[in-house]
């Protein structure tokens, strides 16, 4: 058997451990299998795929050169998530530095009479994400643009699950008139199995 | 009589969503697979990394650069332990750095040459092929420069290696007042700021202080093992942060 093949064989925590003591293959094996969903998520998290790829750079190096940071309570792939989601953040707060901003309720934005507004002015889904405080928007782009456990996304945010189910709650209602939603959209033809039916 | 059946509302999902937002969120296309250039940009930073951290991991005579504590907020400062020689480049002045205000890109370059003691402090010994010359022959050199270079993103590679590349002049005096009075004090923070970038062993350093995306900032090309490695730090610097303006860019 190659020593590909013996990498293969190797968990994520087998080549965590394989790398911290000093094997020179072991974190190439971690990045190959890794690298498609953390750029992935950069280039949610970003927008920008210079950025993003700057940002998942950083964040390969930094696991690669602090591996012996990693406990080890939760999952290799949560805590590369943590790194790239810092990574990511680090820059678009020097590129846009704002200060914390409340977590407002954007539903009133839009006037629930005005339907020419709600019509006609309709966001891009990505620029109505950029809407959001940093909070939401994350926590909507780790579980349901990246398919993240709400348990997961508050791993790699460090905040509890609740504060993640509440962010991805809020979120949600406040892209609905940002998106000009009237009703929720038909989920017939893709909607996962465990979506409940959209009530009229 | 049979008791009436009152149906209970299963409890609720985490996954509910009544505003259809998730479904769409999760309907975007999946972002395509990492792009190949990125992948061997990666893959060299890391063999980079990884050639550091061989050095270091075989070597049983590196004397670890040990900061004073004396360190002074707003000072970038390092010093390399090359194979050979040490030799400590010193920009120091009451600011940061002081940037020659002559309408244009001016460049004052200062190299100090250390004495023997430094010499034979840090001798890094590398396990593989590459292994750096012996103290007999090429000694480390770093040289700093002051300019008004605007250092960007998209170019940065391509003008890291153009700094990369600068002749090593020789010694220059500097404005008085730009040295710092303790050799001891450069030593630290020069040493904390390559320390919080990882890098170790370097034999030749080029440093550059100058603009990174309209910032003030500091570039860094260091060689270590033959592969030469680009930074862009604020000037700030230290080892608990590095401040890190772009990742670590191998110049092959």
């Amino acid at each position: 058997m190659s020593r590909v093949d013996d990498l293969l064989e190797l968990t994520d925590r087998e080549l965590m451990s394989a790398h911290c003591s000093g094997d020179p293959d072991a974190f190439g094996e971690l990045f190959r299998r890794h690298r498609d969903r953390m750029w992935a998520l950069a280039v949610r998290t970003t927008r920008d795929p210079e950025m993003a790829a700057d940002a998942v750079q950083e964040a390969f190096l930094s696991a690669f050169r602090r591996a012996d940071s990693f406990r080890g309570e939760a999952e290799v792939t949560t805590w590369l998530h943590r790194i790239v989601v810092n990574s990511c953040l680090d820059r678009l707060r020097r590129v846009k530095p704002v200060a914390n901003m409340p977590e407002a309720d954007l539903s009133t934005l839009a006037d629930p009479h005005d339907h020419h507004h709600s019509v006609e002015v309709r966001l891009d889904v990505h620029a109505a994400l950029e809407q959001l405080p940093e909070g939401q928007r994350m926590a909507l782009v780790l579980v349901d643009m990246h398919g993240l456990s709400t348990a997961e996304a508050a791993e790699v945010l460090d905040v509890a699950e609740g504060t993640i189910k509440s962010r991805c709650s809020r979120g949600r209602a406040a892209m609905v008139p940002l998106l000009g939603l009237a009703t929720p959209p038909d989920n017939s033809t893709r909607a996962s199995p465990k979506e409940p039916m959209a009530s009229p | 009589m049979s008791r009436p059946h009152i149906p209970v509302e299963p409890p609720a999902s985490p996954d509910d969503d009544p505003t259809g937002v998730r479904a769409l969120l999760s309907g975007l296309p999946e972002p395509a697979p990492m792009p190949g250039y990125l992948v061997e940009r990666i893959h060299a930073s890391l063999n980079a990394a990884q050639s550091q951290r061989a050095a270091s991991f075989s070597s049983d005579r590196v004397t670890p650069l040990v900061a004073t504590g004396r360190r002074r907020p707003g000072r970038v400062l390092f010093a390399i332990a090359g194979a050979a020689a040490v030799v400590l480049v010193a920009v120091v002045g009451t600011g940061l750095f002081k940037s020659n205000q002559t309408g244009g890109s001016t460049t004052t370059a200062a190299s100090i040459a250390s004495g023997d003691q430094r010499a034979s402090a840090a001798v890094p010994t590398a396990a593989s092929d590459k292994a750096a010359p012996e103290a007999a022959t090429v000694p480390a050199v770093i040289q700093i420069r002051t300019s008004e270079t605007r250092y960007t993103r998209a170019d940065f590679a391509t003008q890291a290696r153009s700094l990369g590349a600068a002749v090593l002049s020789a010694a220059q005096p500097t404005a008085s007042g730009s040295l710092s009075s303790s050799p001891r004090d450069t030593q630290a923070g020069l040493t904390e700021c390559l320390t919080g970038l990882g890098v170790v062993g370097a034999r030749i350093v080029h440093a550059d202080l100058a603009f990174y995306e309209g910032v003030p900032a500091l570039i860094i090309v260091a060689t270590t093992s033959d592969v030469p490695m680009a930074y862009a730090v604020g000037r700030d610097c230290t080892q608990a942060n590095p401040d890190l303006l772009h990742q670590a860019t191998p110049l092959p």
